[in-house]
């Protein structure tokens, strides 16, 4: 049999024009057939092999793959399938028309799905998480119990022992002594306390409640040691303030003082103290205590 | 394989692949701080029980303002919730107003200013306690009751209402 070699005028690469139809397996250049006019070539390019259809392709490969055989070549993937040019670039846009169309649609519901939790979040946001997640009620079994001076008291996480209050000076002594400013109704009092946790997980920063107190009008939280630095200095007691940061931690303890500014007709005041376990307020342990004069 | 390796750079498989990533991501989110505000509403869980105003008049410590009334508005605080409250702003509406927030000065107390010497004697409401909460309250002329509102420290908690009438 004779074969029809002819050479690719774009890749150089030569091929038998029988077996690829004229088509260069290298880089897909479609050939006149040898002796064959231009015209007659045009008419036979439009009749035949404008754009090979998959099964032709097909039989090309399968072809070639028999004469690799035959001829004891090693197959050549790369140059096997012929990869018609017009085709490649009409199916590329394609790709890029339906990419264009998958990410608009994308940030469309990207944009949509995010405002709308948004205002979700927003609007019922507590509700929503509530219900989600559960609400439990951290005050069910609560209940108030009170205490004596220096009596050591363990509940849930927490274990708390009140020594006793101490007044240190009225709003104008501190004014006039110390020169810091405190309201004009209010006195500066101390309470001496140990108090130690013993829960499992490190509380944070906001979950650290310190003792409150009553003093027979409102009850009243611990003051800022900062603002009174000058005061507690004379006192002594400066460097024994307990804050957050000395009861955290799981078997972390304190013993010093907190300061109160409370109400100036105040004789007696309540240390109130939270007996937490995790998430739950168990119990309220309350010591009544006078408050001692100090020299 | 040619096919093979044109499946894997498809540009939209790997723009799908990234969206439906940001798409978990901002679910995760959201799921997580859901969970963190269903947290909230029993932590910050302030309520207004009840709320009962008592006229003043028109002047109060000195001070009036023509087509205004004082009185005084006592409110019992409930907090249902697990973190001690300050209760230092109460927003107030009247029937004929638009409600408008209010640093309602508290009755013969120093008011809620940024010092921390004014904050460290502010009345707190702490947890598991009913606590009454007194304010003076300026009221335009003609209003038929008052209707109080408060939140919680960070204003993350559901707000609670209550109505005076006048």
């Amino acid at each position: 049999m004779k074969l029809a070699l002819t050479r690719c005028v774009r890749c150089g690469k030569t091929f038998d024009f029988d077996m690829y139809s004229g088509l260069c397996p290298e880089c897909g250049c479609f050939h006149r057939q040898p002796g064959v006019s231009a015209h007659e070539a045009g008419s036979m390019k439009e009749k035949t092999v404008v754009r090979p259809e998959a099964h032709t392709l097909e039989a090309e490969y399968e072809k070639h793959i028999k004469w690799d055989e035959i001829l004891g070549r090693p197959h050549d993937h790369k140059t096997v399938i012929p990869t018609p040019r017009s085709s490649q670039v009409s199916g590329e846009v394609r790709n890029a028309k339906k990419v264009i169309r998958i990410v608009l649609f994308l940030i469309v519901l990207f944009t949509v799905l995010t405002v709308a939790m948004a205002i979700l979040f927003e609007e019922y946001g507590n509700d929503i998480g509530a219900s989600l997640f559960g609400s439990p009620n951290p005050l069910e079994n609560m209940e108030v119990t009170a205490g004596a001076i220096e009596e050591i008291h363990t509940a849930g996480d927490f274990e708390y022992t009140v020594y006793g209050a101490y007044r240190l000076v009225s709003s104008q002594e501190a004014a006039d002594y110390f020169e810091v400013e405190i309201p004009s109704e209010s006195k500066l009092a101390i309470v001496a306390l140990d108090m130690a946790y013993s829960g499992d997980n490190e509380l944070e920063y906001d979950e650290r409640t310190m003792p409150y107190v009553y003093d027979g009008k409102d009850y009243r939280e611990s003051a800022d040691p900062s603002a009174l630095a000058p005061v507690l200095e004379a006192f002594g007691v400066e460097d024994l303030m307990i804050s957050g940061y000395d009861v955290y931690m799981q078997g972390s303890a304190a013993s010093g003082y907190l300061a109160y500014l409370v109400d100036e007709d105040a004789d007696m005041i309540t240390v109130c103290c939270e007996c937490k376990s995790g998430d739950t307020l168990g119990e309220i342990y309350e010591v009544s205590v006078p408050l001692q004069e100090v020299e | 394989m040619q096919t093979v390796n044109s499946k894997k750079g498809n540009p939209a498989v790997i723009i799908i692949v990234i969206f439906f990533v940001f798409l978990v991501q901002i679910v995760t989110t959201f799921v997580g701080k859901f969970a963190e505000m269903g947290k909230n509403a029993y932590e910050h869980n302030v309520e207004i029980v009840s709320a009962e105003a008592d006229e003043i008049g028109k002047t109060y410590e000195g001070d009036s303002v023509d087509g205004y009334t004082y009185y005084r508005v006592i409110l019992m605080v409930k907090n249902n919730g697990l973190k001690l409250e300050n209760v230092n702003y109460i927003s107030v509406g009247f029937d004929n107003e638009d409600e408008y927030y209010c640093s309602a000065e508290r009755e013969g107390k120093a008011p809620s200013g940024e010092e921390q010497k004014y904050r460290d004697f502010t009345p707190v409401v702490p947890a598991g306690r009913t606590v009454p909460i007194a304010y003076i309250v300026r009221v335009p002329d003609g209003s038929s009751k008052i209707v109080a509102t408060v939140r919680d420290n960070y204003c993350i908690g559901t707000p609670s209402s209550a109505t005076a009438e006048l």
